[in-house]
């Protein structure tokens, strides 16, 4: 797959535009798939979307930094679904919407892509963001706090074993 | 280009193939064939045509090749007559191909007919004796091609005897060079002619007899 990283836009209006995108996108591509069906399906039923890209899955390599300093290396593959849909409105310009997910799960990633369309329409997007982006932040942000819940239970501190310059 | 360009380009890019992985196969096989009987004209198959999507200005051959040849490994060479950003997005999104500035550096070229003169083609990459699998491909667009008697005759491998078709579009000084070209074998160029929907191969080892 094509991976090509944007240069931060100087326009700051257009810098908020890609950055409240880039929150909607996170949390349309993290949330659970039983919380994200129902708005999913209810988009692609409703509204006429044109594909640009089908969705198809493939290989995305992931690189990392040793303790996020060192060298770049290759750490795994990662099977990765992809789509890009276009909706074409009567009234207003047409907006292309993407979904990456990870995983092969097709229907997600048409999902996010739908949903990623839509929320760039401007009549759309309030409504989108208080009725699907919101409870799906809620819903991630509980499985998230779960999580970190269950974990911090069992979590042990090694204070004779503390690396020099951490955090006390 | 600033975040709202680029997303305005992708709202009016075309789409590609509707079945990218069988209609690339079909292509596939058309352009085997294409260069395995240099001087055959080939057709696109007729699904793959009606269905595929395709920038405005671009003929339906060479946008199916395009598609086809072109990945992320793969560099392109756009000619000026055939550049426009329309066509630069649809590569970048369809294929994910990068676009070189400078011809020696391009896998591929894609330019018309009127634009293969000698100086362009000679800084082609036409491989070298060690490795003549690296020279770059040519797809050029020609205004027209027929399987009948006219200004050419081909011969070499993939041909019984000889064969005579009529390709206008290319000038004289292109013939010129392409049968000079002929002298520097394994080493050379090959070349994809394309006019609407037929595809028409001419690899480095077709000779190309004396023309009208």
């Amino acid at each position: 797959m094509n991976s090509r990283t944007e240069a931060p836009s100087p326009d700051p209006e257009a810098a908020e535009l890609v950055a409240q995108r880039q929150r909607w996108l996170g949390i349309l591509t993290q949330a659970p798939r039983a919380a994200l069906a129902p708005h999913g399906q209810r988009v692609v039923a409703d509204y006429r979307f044109e594909a640009l890209r089908a969705p198809e899955a493939g290989l995305l390599m992931l690189r990392a930094r040793a303790s996020n300093s060192g060298a770049r290396f290759n750490l795994a593959e990662a099977t990765v679904t992809r789509c890009a849909l276009r909706y074409r409105p009567a009234t207003a310009a047409a907006s292309v919407g993407v979904g990456y997910v990870l995983g092969r799960d097709e229907e997600r990633a048409r999902w996010v892509a739908a949903l990623d369309a839509l929320l760039q329409q401007a009549d759309q997007q309030a409504l989108l963001l208080s009725e699907v982006i919101a409870p799906l932040q809620a819903a991630l942000d509980a499985q998230r706090a779960a999580e970190r819940a269950r974990v911090a239970a069992s979590q042990v501190r090694f204070f004779t074993l503390q690396a020099e310059g951490a955090a006390a | 280009m600033s975040a709202r360009l680029e997303s305005a380009a992708l709202a009016e890019l075309a789409p590609a193939f509707a079945e990218p992985v069988h209609d690339a196969q079909a292509v596939f096989r058309v352009l085997l064939e294409a260069m395995s009987r240099p001087g055959r004209v080939q057709a696109l198959p007729a699904t793959c045509l009606s269905t595929m999507g395709r920038p405005q200005d671009l003929a339906p051959a060479l946008a199916a090749a395009l598609l086809t040849l072109l990945d992320a490994d793969t560099k392109l060479w756009l000619g000026e007559s055939l550049d426009s950003p329309a066509l630069r997005a649809w590569i970048r999104f369809h294929c994910g191909a990068g676009l070189v500035a400078q011809p020696e550096l391009a896998d591929f070229a894609l330019l018309s007919a009127q634009e293969a003169r000698p100086a362009l083609l000679q800084r082609l990459n036409a491989g070298s004796d060690v490795a003549p699998q690296d020279s770059a491909t040519v797809l050029m667009l020609v205004d027209a091609m027929a399987p009948a008697q006219g200004n050419q005759r081909w011969r070499g491998p993939g041909i019984e005897r000889e064969h005579e078709l009529t390709i206008l579009g290319p000038q004289p000084e292109f013939w010129a060079w392409r049968r000079a070209q002929q002298a520097s074998f394994p080493c050379g160029l090959d070349f994809v002619f394309a006019a609407g929907d037929r595809l028409l191969g001419l690899p480095r080892s077709t000779l190309i007899a004396e023309v009208d």
